[in-house]
């Protein structure tokens, strides 16, 4: 009997400490190497502020003078396929905070990077970004965050931090393009956008054009590509499913066909029937809408082996950086577009261009990945926010909606009352062996985007 | 688990209400006049589809060979064993990388075969250490405690995994010839495929034979059926045990290596599902029985191929997970001994 019993608690253990392994993986935060620790050179003290939990967010980065008045967070995934991205984007916010001397308008502002992925999931993970979320809205020194990256992330992390006290907290994304964050519309869910703000003031806001306009882009490209027919997949996820959507109407507008409209299993090991089945619609394009960590590399690779180098492959932004695209599918990525909302680097003027040129000094010469100039302009969008309130949470995010940024890093824009930008080209690129070359710039009609 | 009831003395009668039965008739109707009416509206993607089910299936039948040859010695689920098949791939993936494995090379197959041997003999001699370490000092307890130990050392290869290799996918080259085998009005079949069932066909076969007719077979089915009474007649029960777990972990380590150069994606978390879908295939064969086992996981592969690939009426891959786990459930339901029947001892 008594071995018995200890047989159990054995079994009990090993499954515990299994588990426990598990859990543990995502906070395995190596990405954090770069950071630099708080209190260093003139006699800065972070310690005036109480820093987010070390299980997901970096040390509080403060060089400034004296102790910070408040603290700022980013929200992104820093494990996965597109961690370099993401990292990278951490980088430019630490670039615009250092230049200002971490000093906006009277108040000093120290800088915590979060991290809402898991090692185990590759991406963000449902859990990390509502316990991130409950973790900036306890913290009263937190007076903004910038994030996230992806969209259904920000589904958890908006509401909670609308509800905060002493809120809400404002919020501005540099990267979420799902349309029903911030307003309605087809392809949107009943009770959207209104349910990311139950108190009725809005806190969430973002600097990079909705799906609506990178799904009438697409598919203005798809009819400027000479296509008839199009199969339209998506990756079951908020994100995906929507810019599918947005596309799929705006295809019908454009009068391009629809051959069909399925998902793909990110879990699945081979999409070659699923490639049969797109083959038999006759379309002569395919659009991925979702997430290249998805799968994604697999699944480009089994539709070039079996629809052949002539059918055209288009993706949305869910497919960068295109280098994690290259590296899964290979050559057979060639010639595949990707939209990304906002312009190349090779067409910013002004601030923008300085921005480029100063950051990529800064980060050892590299061209910066489009999502890092949207982190900085998404930064700066906060910090004028932060420079414009009286100090409080509310006032902070009550002014995110008087942005009017005149020559900023992105040119001129204002993030209207829904919380959107009012600047919306979409930048098509193009993967021309093995690197991401500019392809077009597409501005669509506001009549097209309503439809999609 | 489900073999508690379909082991009960009154499982092996015909027990299933006529009305059951007439609906399940109804069901496989239904299905066979849905793939006759695809076929004939897209015969060359009926084909097309159908020799990439059987294709998927093999991969699966490999793996669900071991979770089955585990099952019929211990009636213990191993569910570490999908995630030895993706330690398996993985190590296949990073020999074919590092040793720059290339399409066309001269030295190709001595190679790919080298590979294979290495796969195996890591794979199998971790499913033995597995059972050494986590299995054997449970084997006298309750049923549910190894159970819950295999879906603990599951997570710990996951792990494992992920601390060598990172979240991302592994990536292999693409060596196997992709060139056409035969193509006949638009159904082409590639030797990628071909070879996928090359390989399983001589496994399955060699297996059948080592568990039917040699020695250390005989003293298998003799461990399943009465693991006392064998050790009475002067059989190692531990060494034959090991010996099981060696053979399924080998044949998960060449699943491994089909799949690292056949799909060319390994990642950590893959495991898990296709032992899902492999441990599916061995339920819905008859869990312990070897041709089931191939029988359920081509059924499978098909399944899913059907129900992404065809045109008329499909559900489409929104449901192929659902479908498959729905056709676990009718099974058990309908005929909780599998297709081919339960047969505990060894596939005897």
């Amino acid at each position: 009997m008594k071995s018995r019993a200890a047989a159990i608690a054995f079994a009990l253990l090993v499954a515990v400490l299994a588990l426990a392994a598990a859990g543990c993986g995502g906070d395995d935060n190596e990405s954090e190497g770069t950071t630099t620790e708080a209190s260093g050179g003139g006699g800065g003290n972070a310690s005036a502020v109480d820093a987010l939990p070390a299980s997901s967010c970096s040390a509080v980065y403060y060089e400034g003078d004296g102790d910070p008045d408040y603290l700022i967070a980013s929200d992104l995934p820093l494990q996965g396929a597109g961690r370099t991205q993401t990292i990278e984007m951490t980088k430019a916010i630490k670039f615009l905070l250092k230049q200002r001397n971490f000093k906006v308008g009277d108040y000093s502002i120290a800088y915590q990077s979060c991290d809402d992925s898991t090692a185990q999931a590759g991406k963000w993970d449902s859990g990390k970004c509502s316990a991130n979320a409950n973790a900036y809205a306890r913290n009263q020194d937190v007076i903004g965050v910038i994030g996230t990256f992806n969209s259904g992330c920000a589904e958890i992390i908006a509401p909670i931090l609308n509800r905060a006290q002493n809120g809400p907290v404002a919020m501005i994304s540099p990267a979420n393009t799902y349309v029903g964050l911030t307003h309605g519309g087809p392809g949107t869910a009943p009770g959207e956008p209104e349910k990311y703000a139950p108190t009725g003031k809005k806190n969430y806001a973002r600097v990079v054009a909705a799906d609506d306009f990178q799904g009438a882009a697409d598919a203005i490209l798809a009819k400027q590509l000479g296509l008839t027919s199009v199969f339209i997949l998506n990756d079951k996820e908020a994100y995906g499913l929507g810019v599918a959507t947005n596309f799929r109407n705006a295809l019908g507008k454009q009068g391009v066909k629809v051959a069909g409209f399925t998902a793909w299993d990110g879990k699945a090991s081979s999409y070659e029937a699923l490639a049969t089945k797109i083959k038999s619609s006759g379309a002569d394009g395919v659009f991925l809408g979702g997430l290249v960590c998805e799968n994604g590399g697999k699944l480009i690779k089994d539709l070039r082996a079996n629809l052949g180098a002539n059918v055209q492959i288009m993706a949305p932004d869910g497919f960068t950086p295109i280098s994690a695209v290259v590296e899964g599918a290979g050559t057979d990525a060639e010639n595949m577009t990707v939209s990304v909302a906002g312009l190349p680097n090779s067409q910013l003027k002004g601030a923008g261009k300085t921005f480029v040129s100063d950051f990529s000094a800064d980060n050892n010469g590299k061209d910066p990945d489009p999502y890092s100039v949207y982190a900085a302009q998404a930064a700066e969008v906060l910090f004028d926010a932060i420079e414009r309130s009286d100090g409080s949470r509310a006032a902070v995010a009550e002014e995110l909606f008087n942005t009017d940024v005149k020559d900023g890093i992105l040119g001129t824009f204002e993030i209207d009352e829904k919380g959107d930008t009012t600047s919306n080209p979409v930048t098509i690129y193009k993967i021309k062996g093995g690197k991401q070359t500019d392809f077009k710039v597409i501005t669509p009609p506001t009549s097209l985007v309503k439809a999609a | 688990m489900t073999t508690e009831a379909s082991r009960h003395p009154l499982a092996s009668l015909p027990r299933l209400p006529s009305g059951a039965g007439s609906v399940g008739l109804l069901f496989v109707a239904l299905l066979l006049f849905w793939l006759a009416v695809n076929f004939v509206k897209t015969p060359a993607d009926f084909v097309e589809v159908f020799l990439i089910g059987i294709t998927t299936g093999c991969v699966y039948a490999l793996v669900a060979l071991g979770y089955t040859l585990v099952y019929g010695i211990l009636e213990l689920i191993n569910f570490a064993h999908g995630d030895v098949f993706m330690l398996g791939g993985m190590v296949s993936a990073t020999l074919a990388v590092s040793w720059g494995l290339e399409a066309g090379q001269a030295s190709l197959w001595p190679l790919v075969i080298l590979i294979l041997l290495i796969s195996m003999a890591f794979c199998g001699l971790l499913n033995a250490t597995i059972e050494f370490i986590a299995y054997r000092p449970l084997r006298n307890a309750p049923r549910l405690a190894p159970l819950i130990t295999a879906i603990g050392m599951s997570f710990i290869l996951q792990n494992i995994a992920l601390a060598w290799k990172g979240p991302n996918y592994v990536t292999a080259p693409d060596v196997l010839p992709t060139g056409d085998v035969f193509s006949i009005g638009g159904v082409s079949y590639t030797w990628n495929k071909l070879i996928v069932v090359l390989i399983t066909v001589p496994v399955l076969l060699a297996l059948v034979w080592l568990v039917q007719r040699t020695r250390q077979g005989k003293a298998m089915r003799a461990t399943a059926q009465d693991r006392d009474a064998s050790a009475i007649m002067g059989i190692n029960v531990n060494r034959t045990i090991s010996f099981t777990f060696l053979i399924a972990g080998a044949l998960a380590g060449s699943a491994g290596l089909i799949y690292a150069l056949y799909v060319t994606t390994v990642r950590f978390d893959q495991g898990f599902q296709l032992g899902l879908i492999a441990f599916t295939s061995a339920v819905l064969g008859g869990i312990g029985n070897l041709p089931g086992a191939v029988l359920g996981a081509v059924l499978i592969g098909l399944v899913q191929a059907f129900n992404e690939g065809l045109g008329w009426h499909t559900p489409g891959s929104d449901w192929t997970q659902s479908i498959v786990f729905s056709i676990l459930i009718l099974i058990l339901v309908f005929r909780p001994e599998g297709l081919l029947g339960e047969q505990t001892p060894e596939g005897g």
